[in-house]
């Protein structure tokens, strides 16, 4: 920022959120918070096995049980077919369920009660089909297609190639390998799925839920139904989490198809076990790796291949294993790579997105090897870090210098210091408990990545007599617990020069609110933000120049990314990058194998925080989750 | 759930309803393992007997040498009392353990043996103080010790026509002589089922000396998590008796519980590590408790939010008239809400939707209030049992502190210290932990994280919220709050 900047006067500062009030009196609405006595409630009728034919689906004794409505199967749903990416799941099965939780029917009721009893009567054959239980039996020569269609069970593959890693490998001081496997990861936000569902007097379908993305959701239940989008209204109720979880459709079409056959208002809210297996996981990861470094502790070469449990359906699939094969290296310069990652269909849950993206698997998997190489070089393994590690002009996997703003180093050194500092083994600890500290490193791309269209769109108006009296800002952004509509409204007040309390926001309704693009890939407060703080510059251009009620509508579209050219494998895979180094203080049992953390300390470079509370209180909540994670 | 609600007021009123219904009929204590069972679709119960008004089930006394619980005692009841700290301290112990803080507020010592589960907390303190339990019947009364009246995982001598009214622990003559250590393994600190439990019930002939270990003069050994029930581990005691407690003898005694050990894979641990474990720790816990340090992770008053026991007297419902008094407010209820728990009878009848349901099986929190005072998940308590109890949700917490009519002080902190991100959690988290500072008004990180420990909250990685207590314990004076 420059000299003659004025100083920030809201951004920078802990404001309070405005939803604080109503969560912490319990007044808040969420979507299970909007069943009301008249309406009729769902109950979903899952596969509850991994794989197998349905030879016949009998709803007769559900339809005569008390206060059933109907019965919708796969006949009901005018295009049966859903996916973020691809649509190659099904609203309701009909011929073949490939996971536990595919829905194959639906109860509508006059009580949810009513509807779970009829649900059980609901009467399916299955013949069983073979299970592919993980990739390896997926990629099989001989293996079943789960989607015949598609040829082959990969979901998406993914290649990197900078240098000759076999070359650089085999002129290698050392050379270390090793094998990684990662579980699922379950997101249990705290909120089970739920919403309502009505149509309205102008004949369209309104659908109050939880997501991460307003208009992708719009987008698809359209598709479903076969309606123009502008007749699907999707509105949030106040979210209870997501990180990830929340990017599929769960239930929302459910509510969708259901109000729309029956032409009643619907609720459906689901146990934590329909929860449990609604929505996709974090992939499962097999990595296996070879690092390569000179005596002097250069990394030289990485050889790298990971093979991710993709699930039943596609979901974002195709899309993580291009960060889990982007990351190989982590974030230290190696000029030789092959890095390939592949996801795979199998008859488990699905997976998709979860806070990360594919990052954590990576890491985990480079982070330990980095430890390894540096254990056989005989190098301090943080000394082996500053010597690798990327610096502003580093050259990324993908050919390309990395976008500027590369502080991986004084983050790292920043990291060491203050663990020096802060972290001391507990004094008198018996001989059974063991100390240690352990420090690594990371990156994460913000926004959409290889070529994916991003964009944000923000609205603002200005209205008033002589001075500006208050700002409607309009951003279909989900606020999913993260803090985003404090951090858009601090933007919008900054430029505006007005107090907090006369920004109002209106971002929970498709119908109202411009498309700014999901709540995930860390990118809300800056692709978002940027819109609003565009918006709000132009709609204050305009109020000066007396075009009263201001108003603005910005698009913003950061600096573009590109897919990887099929060849060389050159592209410019992000357009921004976020570094963080944590140091780890822990008490191992060595009697249990019981692991106690003692201490945490993560280091983040933000950029220019919006909201110091907020920002520690994301790093907080996912050091924790990740705590969980490990 | 449940077509018929039968709520005895007498424990003669309890075994005729017993042999009438013979067989046909669930028995509901606290309502921790069956509400949980009935709501997940495992258990069925049409005809239900609520044990809740029968108090005279809820005392610890002494008598004629021996401790009696009744079978409705709590864990926090335990967990706040000196009489059995005197004469159980392994029993407290495992009270200190066993689930969260809600669910030690309802759980049963009686339900807990009767649940006879591989790993029930409650079950291997007993057995290792040779406890015993009362079952009466229509036509009787017949003692049989816990190690005898659970027969295989889930499975008693309880017959259909008795119920389990007391649990008797004989007291030692020398307290002064007994240590007793309980010792429980999970994959997590709290709100977990265990992967082995242990305890130990150690009788010395002398305390030993500075470089003396004590001399064992009896010894009972109670593993948990090893076979289908419980295990009495009877070579190993017996190895001990006569001996000095060097740490090789404890060793020894550990090889010889290993010895009996049948463990096998489940979700919460493989065979293989609960076998590899055993020895080790059973030598552990001899050394601790060689060296008297098996009482460190005891506080001496343990956190419990509320009353141990609500001092209320409970009302007995009349047929199908269910009253509540919420938040101040009196409310008679239809006669089908007999049948839901109070969350779905708080959400869906009284319109309160600030409680909220996260996971229906008491581990979330989110669903906390208070019933006379204690906070408990409301999903785990059947709408019947809160008839005419005091009960307040996130609703009417603001009213508790008589000075801030608008906001409860950690309502207030909550949201300067932005402990709230989705806020789903938020309320359970509120309800816990205003319970908590009323009891405690000035708690130390270590009590307010084990009053927090049964909420759970995916956002927030709780820092913000052990802040806001702690801003909210600076906000309040004590004497502001009427718990």
């Amino acid at each position: 920022m420059s000299a003659a900047a004025p100083p920030l006067r809201v951004i920078g500062t802990p404001a309070q959120r405005m939803d604080a009030l109503g969560k912490v009196t319990g007044s808040s609405a969420y979507p299970g918070d909007l069943v009301r006595p008249e309406m009729l409630h769902l109950a979903v009728v899952f596969a509850h096995r991994p794989h197998a034919r349905i030879t016949a689906l009998d709803t007769s004794a559900a339809l005569a049980a008390p206060g059933v409505v109907a019965v919708l199967t796969a006949a009901d749903v005018p295009f049966n077919s859903f996916g973020l990416i691809v649509s190659d799941q099904p609203v309701l099965c009909h011929d073949v369920v490939r996971f536990v939780g595919d829905r194959v029917a639906l109860v509508v009721a006059r009580t949810a009660v009513e509807a779970h009893a009829a649900a059980a009567l609901v009467r399916v054959e299955y013949a069983p089909l073979p299970v592919l239980a993980d990739p390896q039996a997926a990629l099989a020569a001989d293996a079943p297609l789960l989607h015949p269609a598609y040829g082959s069970n990969i979901i998406g593959d993914f290649a990197i190639r900078r240098g000759d890693a076999a070359a650089a490998l085999a002129t290698a001081d050392v050379v270390v390998t090793g094998e990684f496997h990662t579980t699922w990861q379950e997101h249990a936000f705290l909120q089970p799925e739920a919403g309502i569902a009505y149509v309205d007097d102008a004949e369209r379908i309104v659908i109050e839920t939880a997501g991460q993305w307003l208009h992708e959701d719009r987008r698809q239940i359209a598709a479903m139904l076969q309606l123009p989008e502008e007749q699907v209204i999707v509105r949030y109720a106040t979210i209870g989490g997501a990180f990830g979880g929340r990017e599929d459709l769960s239930l929302q079409h459910l509510l969708a198809l259901a109000a729309w056959k029956l032409r009643q208002p619907v609720a459906l809210v689901w146990s934590r076990e329909e929860s449990f297996i609604g929505h996709p996981k974090r992939h499962p990861v097999t990595i296996t790796c070879t690092w390569g470094a000179t005596r002097a502790g250069k990394i030289i070469a990485i050889e790298a291949h990971a093979v991710a449990d993709g699930g039943a359906y596609a979901s974002t699939s195709a899309e993580v294993i291009k960060v889990v094969g982007l990351f190989a290296n982590s974030c230290y310069e190696v000029p030789n790579i092959t890095s390939t990652a592949v996801a795979v269909y199998t008859n488990n849950i699905p997976t998709g997105a979860f806070r990360g993206f594919g990052a954590p698997q990576a890491h985990f998997a480079a982070e330990i090897m980095l430890n390894r190489l540096a254990e056989a070089l005989g190098i301090d393994a943080l000394e082996l870090r500053r010597r690798n590690i990327y610096r502003e002009g580093s050259i990324e996997p993908t050919q390309v210098a990395l976008p500027p703003g590369v502080s991986a180093l004084p983050v790292l050194e920043r990291c060491i210091a203050e663990a020096q500092a802060r972290f001391a083994p507990p004094p008198d600890l018996p001989a059974h408990l063991r100390y240690g500290v352990g420090i690594a490193c990371g990156m994460k791309n913000l926004g959409y990545s290889f070529g994916y269209p991003e964009q944000a769109t923000a609205s603002v108006e200005l209205l008033g007599t002589d001075t500006i009296e208050r700002a409607v800002v309009r951003l279909g952004a989900a606020e999913v617990g993260q803090g985003n509509h404090i951090a858009m409204r601090q933007i919008a007040a900054e430029v505006l020069g007005l107090p907090l309390e006369r920004i109002f926001m209106i971002y929970d309704d498709t119908h109202v609110a411009p498309n700014a693009g999901s709540a995930s890939a860390s990118r809300l407060t800056l692709v978002a933000g940027r819109a609003v703080y565009d918006a709000a510059h132009a709609a204050l251009q305009r109020w000066h120049d007396e075009d009263r009620p201001a108003h603005a509508t910005v698009q913003y579209r950061p600096p573009a990314t590109t897919p990887l050219d099929p060849v060389t494998t050159q592209g410019k895979p992000n357009y921004a990058y976020g570094y963080a180094a944590q140091a780890v203080a822990l008490l191992v049992n060595t009697i249990t194998g019981e692991v106690q953390v003692q201490q945490v300390l993560s280091v983040h470079d933000v950029g220019k925080v919006i909201n110091p509370q907020q920002a520690t209180g994301q790093i907080e909540g996912g050091v924790v989750q990740a705590l969980g994670y490990a | 759930m449940w077509h018929t609600y039968l709520q005895p007021v007498s424990l003669s009123e309890t075994v005729s309803l017993l042999r009438q219904y013979l067989g046909k009929v669930r028995i509901l204590a606290g309502g921790t393992n069956l509400l949980v069972a009935m709501q997940h679709g495992t258990a069925t119960a049409k005809i239900v007997i609520d044990l809740s008004r029968l108090s005279m089930l809820r005392q610890i006394r002494v008598d004629a040498g021996t401790l009696r619980l009744g079978a409705l005692v709590t864990p926090a009841q335990v967990l706040r009392s000196e009489l059995c700290r005197e004469h159980a301290l392994p029993l407290v112990q495992a009270c200190h353990e066993w689930g969260g803080p809600q669910i030690r507020n309802r759980a049963t010592l009686g339900g807990n043996i009767t649940n006879a589960s591989p790993v029930g907390d409650g079950i291997p303190p007993l057995i290792a103080l040779d406890a015993q339990v009362v079952l009466l019947s229509s036509s009787g009364e017949r003692t049989i010790p816990v190690a005898d009246f659970i027969t295989a995982p889930h499975a008693t001598l309880l017959l259909p026509d008795e119920l389990l009214t007391e649990i008797l622990i004989p007291i030692h003559a020398t307290p002064h002589l007994r240590r007793g250590m309980f010792y429980k393994l999970g994959m997590r600190r709290a709100q977990v089922i265990s992967v082995v439990n242990l305890a130990f019930v150690l009788t010395f002939a002398d305390e030993g000396g500075a470089s003396t270990a004590p001399l064992v003069q009896a010894a009972r050994i109670a593993v948990g998590g090893i076979a289908p029930t419980v295990q009495l581990a009877e070579a190993a005691a017996a190895l001990l008796v006569g001996q000095r407690l060097t740490p090789e003898l404890g060793q020894q005694a550990g090889l010889l519980v290993a010895q009996i050990a049948r463990p096998i894979d489940d979700i919460h641990a493989p065979a293989a590590y609960r076998q590899a474990v055993l020895a080790p720790l059973v030598a552990h816990c001899l050394a601790q408790i060689a060296t008297n340090q098996h009482t460190t992770s005891l506080p001496h008053v343990p956190v419990v939010l509320g009353p141990a026991m609500p001092e209320d007297s409970l009302e007995v419902m009349p047929p199908g008239n269910l009253v509540l008094q919420v938040n101040g407010q009196t409310h008679h209820l239809p006669a089908r809400a007999l049948s839901k728990t109070l969350l779905t009878l708080l959400r869906d009848d009284l319109g309160l939707t600030g409680t909220k349901q996260g996971c229906s099986e008491g581990r979330c929190g989110a669903c906390t209030v208070w019933l006379n005072g204690q906070a408990v998940n409301a999903c785990l308590v059947a709408a019947p049992q809160a008839h005419h109890a005091r009960i307040i949700t996130i609703e009417g917490i603001a009213h508790v502190s008589a000075a801030h009519a608008e906001l409860h002080p950690l309502q207030q902190a909550f949201i300067e210290q932005a402990a709230a991100q989705c806020g789903y959690c938020t309320p359970g988290m509120i309800m816990a932990g205003a319970r908590l500072l009323a009891d405690v008004p000035h708690p130390d990180e270590a009590q307010i994280r084990r009053g927090l420990s049964g909420n759970l909250c995916r956002c927030t990685g709780y820092q913000k919220i052990i802040a806001a207590i702690r801003a909210a314990a600076q906000m309040q004076s004590p004497d502001e709050v009427q718990p």
